[in-house]
């Protein structure tokens, strides 16, 4: 229930926005890899608005399984992140742009028995993150880049599938 | 900002690549790390490897079942003394326990050991039991003895003829502190860490852990876990049965999940699994520990029995 309510709110936060001429939106896929575990692909999507802090930060939505990664077609644990950001670019106006972003979200994972009830199987998201922005082709840009998880898990009082530090490229599309 | 971006990148780099490493304040009186404690095994193996002891084992022998005990990383042949004592007083099995390569020695032999070093007396003792004739044999494996048991099955590195059951306590896929991913960055800056142990622990681990060996260990669970994800058959004939404490500080949890999904056996069915609600890790052990409970107690005997009926 909880995830839906939040899709609606990105929905219609979306919808507002996009009334606004000065709005910017680009979706696309990421492919996020933990150093040292699973591959979690999936959608990101970012946007900003001169009325929303006058363009000087950018937000992201980011939603990534491992069951569109490692656990496609492995005996991995499926797992599920989602997370919000805020996006700080610099020299926007040249070709390659440099970024600072902060993530917040939540993950999950599946364990798939009853046996593993007593396992915590989920997790507050908290990360930093860092690389640089280009435009590649027309309206598609590459977004690359690495992060920090402030809250990695141990197992017990947080989810065992989040580790210290990631990669991830971005491939998006510009909509508007 | 790119070019404090390039000072820190070439700082970090500069520090990995230095050649000396941080020698650890060992104290040799009390430390396995120094040159004058050494596990006990190496100075009368005949009292833990059963090659050892029974040199010309009768037809009784042959067929009486062997339990192979596979301590874990850092640890000696202490881990498992008390199954030793367990089917000494029960005499229904007998037990050959197991001193890892690289361990029970000293600071350098550990450093200076691989993955495979470690794993090479479990072979070797394996070998040695099948050419004397023993035709029931087992393992039993705590925490890094888990990977290197299933890795040598998996590998083909023993003939699994006379192979019939596979006891995991605590296995250690996924390590609960996730730094140990980051070994390859941050070994070479920090040179070892330092492990808490109770005064009863003293001389039975290694007090400091080279990063050198960290970065075997981060090696072998992430080769194993890998081999779990695409999936492992046990050969035929071969029943695995893997007990993990719900917390514990050393081996996520989440490692009995991944066992559970990449091990099945021969006939394609799962493997059989126990959570224990216990926060120790290797519970199976509770020499030398601070403190013991009736119920660590009681869950240790329960399955050092299972463990006896089900050979």
């Amino acid at each position: 229930m909880r995830k839906v309510v939040f899709l609606v709110f990105v929905t219609s936060c979306i919808s507002v926005f996009s009334q606004d001429s000065t709005f910017n939106f680009s979706t696309g896929a990421r492919f996020k890899k933990y150093i040292g575990f699973y591959w979690q692909n999936g959608i990101a999507a970012e946007f900003n608005s001169d009325k929303l802090l006058k363009n000087k930060l950018s937000f992201g939505l980011n939603v990534v399984s491992s069951t569109l990664g490692t656990a496609l077609i492995n005996n991995a644990i499926p797992t599920l992140e989602i997370e919000l950001s805020a996006i700080k670019y610099f020299r926007t106006e040249k070709k390659l742009k440099p970024f600072v972003r902060l993530n917040t979200g939540f993950a999950v994972a599946n364990f798939g028995d009853d046996r593993f009830d007593n396992i915590n199987n989920k997790s507050a998201l908290l990360s930093i993150e860092t690389g640089i922005k280009t435009k590649i082709y027309k309206s598609i840009e590459l977004v690359t880049g690495g992060g920090l998880n402030l809250i990695s898990g141990n197992g017990f009082s947080n989810l065992g599938t989040v580790y210290p530090t990631y990669f991830q490229l971005s491939l998006i599309y510009i909509i508007q | 900002m790119f070019k404090l971006f390039f000072l820190i990148l070439s700082l970090i780099v500069f520090i990995s690549c230095k050649k000396e490493d941080k020698t650890p304040p060992i104290n040799s009186a009390v430390d396995l790390d120094g040159n004058l404690i050494n596990d006990s095994s190496l100075v009368y193996p005949n009292h833990f490897l059963l090659s050892a002891s029974n040199v010309s084992p009768s037809s009784i022998d042959k067929n009486k079942p062997v339990l192979i005990a596979v301590h874990g990383f850092s640890a000696t042949t202490f881990e498992w003394i008390e199954l030793r004592d367990f089917a000494r007083l029960n005499n229904s099995f007998q037990t050959s326990v197991i001193l890892l390569g690289g361990h029970g020695r000293d600071y350098d032999d550990f450093k200076n050991a691989s993955w495979e070093n470690w794993q090479s007396p479990i072979i070797e003792e394996y070998n040695k039991l099948r050419k004397l004739g023993y035709t029931n044999i087992s393992f039993i494996g705590s925490s890094t003895g888990c990977p290197l048991i299933v890795e040598a099955i998996y590998s083909g590195k023993i003939n699994t003829d006379v192979l019939k059951h596979v006891f995991l306590i605590d296995p250690i896929v996924v390590p609960s502190n996730k730094l140990l991913s980051l070994v390859n960055v941050v070994g070479p800056i920090l040179s070892y860490s330092e492990s808490a142990m109770a005064s009863g622990e003293n001389g039975f681990w290694y007090r400091y852990r080279p990063y050198q060996a960290l970065k075997q260990l981060n090696e072998l669970t992430q080769s194993v876990r890998k081999k779990l994800e695409k999936g492992i058959t046990l050969p035929v004939n071969v029943n695995m049965k893997v007990y993990k404490t719900e917390k514990d500080d050393a081996a996520d949890p989440i490692s009995a999940v991944l066992l559970f999904k990449g091990v099945k056996l021969a006939n394609g069915s799962s493997i059989d699994l126990q959570m224990i609600p216990s926060n120790l890790h290797v519970f199976t052990r509770l020499k030398g520990r601070p403190s013991v409970t009736t119920s660590d107690l009681q869950l240790q005997s329960s399955v050092f029995n299972e463990i006896k009926n089900s050979l």
